[in-house]
């Protein structure tokens, strides 16, 4: 009986033994990089400065870049392949002047806002021009709010603040959708209060839209995320933690300070870049301003960080440094840039993928 | 009476602090003044390998994702050079890629003879306080006047300024 009890309690504490190694065996999410493909530019269109976000088609088989030296739109196959520079330098019906967003329609067409001229301008991909449109004619109502630029389901979908609102933003709608013929036809979706408390004068929002058809939105100096329904434009929630490298300024940053200062004040905060939806992971991307940033306006100088929740309860999850920038999202693929050197451009692909710690 | 003396008070306060934030803008102005030809040419020389005479010379430095108002202002000067051979002028541009320079200089038209630096020295030696600046070394060596390129600036009224020492 004695020795029945010890047996006993000996299995006991292996079983326990046991399962206390099944707890510490958790998951975690790892970056795995699964393919990578290097642009090759023509020699005829070389470019200077890729914007660090940029676009990938309905398809997945054409990349397009902003790029900041010639203001014009590059696009490429998915083999790294050149197809086209799109938008001559100059003004008038068929030139841009300036490139402030950006996107493929469904049907591989390229529309470009150009704000200086107030144009909205559809190319084909040789680059010719289909449709020129006159955009914020009437400044008295909207101004653009940042530099986001969506096409979903045939519609435009751009930040905007309402000009009653623009001394009291977190009353002013935060989203435009726009028709091909540059005519706001709808707004929706309001700033997060969190604008009034924050410590940076800049108001820009970033968001995406899920194929399910929930629009996500950050304010680009917060961790929180906002949901807003598509379909009826209603408010559905927010979800977001202080994940651990958040950090805002520690002054507050006001415009009408001088660049240098605003600069010092910006090392070491924390902003996001851009959010994306996935099968699995909701994605924030987020970048660590710092000195050597600021100093030489090298986008390797930014440290890189995704901060990433669960798709289906958006908890957090974990986030994960990274030495490349997130370019974008397509799929479940992610694609980061891990070379910025226009003779050497190089984005590798990469997937989020949940291993035995 | 007590609130004259509390307001009086703030007056005090406030010019000393405007009077304290004008004498250190000069003073940190005055430490970019005192460097010389001589000083810039061995810069020059490190990122470039050449030896430009840098006498009677206006530098403009700059970032080549500067904003639209320092292309502006390089236009003037772009077009000066055409017109005028009384001044050297010269581009330093931080830029990390070779290619990204030329592409740069090309698409702007710009005729300046211009350096790269690829890794930002002129900020490390601390040659200017930022960028984009344009500044003028004199005929004999002295860097006489440092101004920024920004939305304000007026190249007309800087050159007018090197114009009168000139002669």
């Amino acid at each position: 009986m004695k020795y029945a009890t010890w047996i006993l309690l000996i299995l006991l504490i292996f079983s326990l033994a046991c399962s206390s190694d099944k707890m510490e065996t958790r998951s975690t999410i790892e970056l795995v990089k699964v393919d990578s493909l290097t642009l090759k530019p023509d020699s005829l269109n070389l470019f200077g400065t890729f914007y660090e976000n940029f676009k990938i088609n309905r398809t997945g088989d054409k990349l397009a870049f902003y790029d900041r030296v010639k203001d014009k739109v590059f696009v490429f196959d998915e083999e790294g392949d050149f197809i086209q520079a799109i938008g001559e330098y100059h003004k008038g019906p068929k030139g841009i002047i300036s490139v402030n967003g950006y996107d493929f329609t469904s049907d591989d067409k390229m529309v470009i806002m150009d704000l200086r001229q107030r144009l909205l301008k559809i190319f084909d991909l040789n680059g010719e021009v289909i449709k020129s449109s006159a955009v914020f004619e009437s400044d008295k109502v909207f101004v653009p709010g940042g530099r986001v630029f969506y096409i979903h389901d045939d519609a435009i979908y751009l930040p905007i603040i309402q000009m009653k609102f623009v001394n009291d933003p977190d009353s002013s709608d935060l989203i435009g959708k726009m028709n091909y013929d540059g005519s706001i036809i709808k707004t929706f979706g309001k700033y997060d209060p969190f604008v009034n408390e924050d410590l940076q004068y800049s108001m820009n929002n970033k968001f995406s839209i899920s194929e399910d058809g929930i629009v996500y939105t950050i304010l680009r100096s917060s961790y929180k995320i906002r949901l807003f329904d598509l379909q009826g434009q209603n408010y559905l929630g927010s979800f977001g933690i202080e994940f651990p490298s958040f950090s805002l300024p520690q002054k507050e940053i006001l415009g009408q300070l001088s660049i240098p200062e605003i600069n010092k004040r910006s090392i070491g905060t924390t902003t996001t870049n851009s959010i994306h939806s996935t099968e699995n992971y909701f994605i924030q991307h987020v970048q660590v301003l710092t000195k050597e940033w600021f100093e030489n306006v090298n986008y390797e100088d930014k440290d890189n960080l995704l901060v990433l929740y669960d798709m289906e309860t958006k908890e957090f999850m974990r986030e994960i440094h990274t030495p490349h920038t997130l370019g974008a999202v397509y799929e479940n693929q992610l694609y980061m840039i891990e070379d910025f050197n226009p003779d050497n451009y190089t984005i590798g692909i990469y997937e989020l993928v949940e291993k035995e710690r | 009476m007590n609130w004259l003396k509390k307001s009086d008070k703030h007056v005090l306060i406030l010019v000393t602090a405007v009077a304290f934030g004008i004498s250190s803008c000069s003073e940190g102005n005055k430490k970019y003044l005192k460097r010389t030809a001589s000083n810039w040419q061995k810069y020059v020389n490190e990122i470039s390998g050449k030896q430009p005479k840098l006498t009677n010379t206006v530098l403009l430095v700059l970032k080549s994702k500067e904003c639209e108002p320092c292309i502006e202002e390089i236009d003037w000067w772009n077009n000066f050079i055409t017109e005028s051979s009384t001044l050297n002028v010269y581009m330093i541009i931080i830029e990390k890629y070779e290619t990204t320079f030329t592409t740069f200089l090309d698409h702007n038209e710009f005729e300046i003879n211009a350096f790269r630096d690829e890794t930002g020295l002129v900020l490390e030696q601390q040659l200017v306080p930022k960028t984009p600046v344009k500044l003028y070394i004199d005929k004999k060596g002295d860097v006489r006047f440092l101004e920024s390129i920004n939305i304000n600036s007026n190249p007309e009224n800087f050159y007018n300024k090197i114009s009168q020492i000139i002669d």
